[in-house]
C-alpha cells in the first residue's frame, strides 16, 4: 500500500496543474485543428468538413505571412545586433549601477501595448523627438505608418528576451579564454571573430529565435504603427478580424493553426540550438 | 594601458546607457504627454478626467491578478516540487504539457480559448474565463521561478526532518515552504505584473465576455481618442502601477531570486 502510494504521489502533486494544461491549454487546442477543418462558422450547428480554408490561406493570405515573418525577422535581427553587447557589457565591463541596468530590462515586460502608444507619440508632430528627426532631414510622418517604425518597436518589445538568452550563454563562457587570447596577441576583433563569437553562437540562435517568437504574436505594435498596408496585413490582426468580427471561425482557426504550426517549428530548434538554455 | 580600460569602460556605459533610455522611451513620452492638459498648459487635470470609468477597470485588473497569483501558487508549487524532487515516468512530456503555453502566440491560444468557452465551457463565458485563461497562461511563469528555487535549496534539510521522524506533509509545511518562500517571491511579482498588464488574450475575451480590464480599456480609448491627454494618463497610470510594484520588489529583496528567469 505504502509503496503504491509513493509511486502515485508525484503525480498527486502535479495533477492540479496538470489539470489547468489539460483544460484549458491542450484540449481548446485540439478544438482549434479540429475547427480549422470546418467551413465558415458551421462548427456551432451542422459541422460541414472541408480543406478549403488551408486552399484560402494559400491563395489569400501569402502576403499575410510574408509581413509578419519579414516584421519579426527584422526586429529579431535588431535585438540581436543590439542586445549582444548590450548583454556582454553588462556581464563584463559594466559594475556600477548593473543590477540598475537588467531592472531596465524588465520595463518592456509591461507589454506592447504602451510601448506601441509611446512609440506613436514619438513620431506625431510637436514632440522633442519628432523636431530633431526633422532636424536631421527625416520625416518623422513618413516613416510613422511604416514596416521600419514597427519593426523599432517590437526590437524594443522584444528585447529583453533576446538579451536574456544571450546573456545565460555569455556567463557560460569563461573569461579565461578571452585573456588567453589576448596574451597570445590576438586583437580585439580577432578575439571576438575567433572565440567569442564561436562559443556564444548557440546563445545569438536561441536568442534570435525567441525574440522571433513573441514577434509573431504581436497585436498592438502593428496596429498602432504599421499603417494600413504592412500593419493591417499580418496574421495576428487578420486572425481577429476573420474570427471575431467577419464570424469565419473556420478561417480564424485555420490561420491560428498556421501561426501555432510556425512558432513551434522556431520554439523547437530554438530549443535544439539553445542545447538547454531554458530548460 | 590604464588609461586605455577606462575609455572603453566609459563607451560601454554610454551605449548601456543609450539602449536604456531607448528602452524606457515609451513610458517616459506617454507620462510626458499625459502631464499636457487640452488647453495646452502642464498640469494633472487629465489624471481626474476619467476616474469614474477607468479606476473600477483598474481594480477588476488589479483583483484578476491577484487571484492569478494565489491560484498559480497553488497549483505551481506542489508541481514543482514533484518535478524537482522525484523521478517518475514522462517527466519531459508533462513539464512540455505545463510550459507549453509559454511558446504558442497570445493570439492564438486566445481564440482557441473563446472557441472552446463557446464549445464546452460554457460558463467561463464570464470573469471565470479570464481567471482560468490567466492562471493557464502564467502557470510557466510560477513553475520555471519555483523549479529554480527548489534546484537551489538543498535537500538534506529534508533528511534531517524525515530522521528526526517527520512526514512527508509535515516536511512540506513545516520545512520546504518556509524555506521555499523567498525563492518564489520572483515568480509572484512575474505573473502579477505579466497578468496585470495581459493584452491580447483579454482584448479577445473582452467581446464574448464584455468585460473590459484596464489594458483593454487602453486601448480601446487608443483607437478613439489616442490624442487625448487623458489616454495618455490612463497608459501612464498602469505602468506607474506596474513600476513600482516592480521597484518595491526590488527594494525590498533585490534581484538575487530573479536570476534564471528574467536575469542573467
Amino acid at each position: 500500500m505504502n509503496e503504491y502510494f509513493d509511486k502515485i504521489k508525484p503525480i498527486l502533486f502535479i495533477l492540479p496543474a496538470l489539470m489547468f494544461a489539460v483544460l484549458f491549454f491542450i484540449i481548446p487546442f485540439i478544438l482549434l485543428f479540429y475547427v480549422s477543418f470546418t467551413r465558415g462558422s458551421t462548427y456551432f450547428f451542422q459541422p460541414i468538413f472541408t480543406l478549403e480554408n488551408y486552399l484560402k490561406i494559400a491563395t489569400n493570405y501569402i502576403p499575410d505571412f510574408r509581413n509578419t515573418l519579414m516584421l519579426a525577422g527584422l526586429s529579431a535581427t535588431l535585438d540581436v545586433i543590439v542586445g549582444y553587447p548590450y548583454a556582454y557589457l553588462l556581464l563584463r565591463k559594466i559594475k556600477f549601477l548593473s543590477d540598475f541596468f537588467r531592472s531596465i530590462l524588465m520595463v518592456p515586460l509591461l507589454g506592447e501595448l504602451y510601448i506601441a502608444y509611446g512609440f506613436w507619440w514619438l513620431f506625431l508632430p510637436k514632440d522633442p523627438f519628432s523636431s530633431f528627426l526633422e532636424a536631421i532631414g527625416i520625416s518623422p510622418f513618413a516613416i510613422l505608418y511604416t514596416p521600419v517604425t514597427a519593426a523599432l518597436a517590437l526590437a524594443i518589445y522584444t528585447l529583453p528576451f533576446a538579451v536574456l538568452q544571450m546573456g545565460i550563454n555569455i556567463s557560460q563562457i569563461d573569461p579565461v579564454l578571452e585573456e588567453a587570447s589576448s596574451c597570445l596577441g590576438a586583437n580585439r576583433l580577432k578575439r571576438f571573430v575567433h572565440i567569442l563569437l564561436p562559443l556564444s553562437l548557440p546563445g545569438i540562435m536561441s536568442g534570435w529565435f525567441m525574440a522571433f517568437g513573441w514577434n509573431i504574436g504581436a497585436y498592438a505594435i502593428p496596429y498602432l504603427m504599421g499603417g494600413v498596408i504592412v500593419g493591417q496585413r499580418v496574421l495576428s490582426i487578420q486572425i481577429r478580424m476573420v474570427g471575431l468580427l467577419m464570424m469565419n471561425y473556420g478561417l480564424a482557426a485555420a490561420l491560428a493553426s498556421a501561426l501555432v504550426i510556425i512558432s513551434l517549428v522556431f520554439t523547437f530548434i530554438s530549443l535544439k540550438v539553445s542545447r538547454g538554455v531554458l530548460i | 594601458m590604464n588609461r586605455n580600460i577606462d575609455f572603453s569602460t566609459i563607451i560601454s556605459y554610454i551605449y548601456i546607457v543609450f539602449v536604456s533610455i531607448l528602452i524606457f522611451i515609451p513610458f517616459m513620452i506617454s507620462f510626458w504627454r499625459s502631464l499636457w492638459t487640452p488647453d495646452g498648459q502642464l498640469g494633472l487635470s487629465n489624471y481626474f478626467s476619467m476616474a469614474g470609468v477607468f479606476w473600477p477597470r483598474v481594480w477588476l485588473s488589479l483583483q484578476l491578478s491577484l487571484i492569478t497569483v494565489v491560484l498559480d501558487l497553488i497549483i505551481a508549487i506542489p508541481a514543482a516540487y514533484a518535478l524537482t524532487r522525484y523521478e517518475f515516468r514522462g517527466k519531459r512530456p508533462i513539464l512540455l504539457t505545463l510550459i507549453g503555453v509559454w511558446y504558442v502566440p497570445g493570439i492564438a491560444y486566445a481564440l482557441s480559448l473563446i472557441l472552446s468557452f463557446y464549445l464546452i465551457y460554457k460558463q467561463c463565458l464570464s470573469i471565470l474565463g479570464f481567471i482560468v485563461t490567466y492562471t493557464t497562461g502564467f502557470l510557466p511563469m510560477m513553475l520555471l521561478s519555483s523549479i529554480v528555487a527548489f534546484r537551489r535549496l538543498e535537500i538534506s534539510y529534508e533528511e534531517a526532518a524525515a530522521c528526526l521522524g517527520a512526514t512527508g506533509l509535515k516536511r512540506f509545511i513545516y520545512i520546504v515552504l518556509p524555506l521555499i518562500g523567498p525563492g518564489i517571491t520572483s515568480g509572484i511579482l512575474l505573473t502579477f505584473v505579466l497578468s496585470f498588464n495581459e493584452f491580447i488574450t483579454a482584448f479577445l475575451l473582452a467581446g464574448p465576455t464584455g468585460i473590459l480590464t484596464a489594458p483593454v480599456k487602453v486601448f480601446d480609448d487608443i483607437s478613439h481618442a489616442g490624442m487625448l491627454g487623458f489616454v495618455a494618463a490612463e497608459a501612464s497610470i498602469l505602468q506607474i502601477i506596474s513600476l513600482t510594484v516592480i521597484f518595491v520588489y526590488l527594494k525590498i529583496v533585490g534581484t538575487r531570486y530573479l536570476k534564471g528567469t528574467v536575469f542573467f
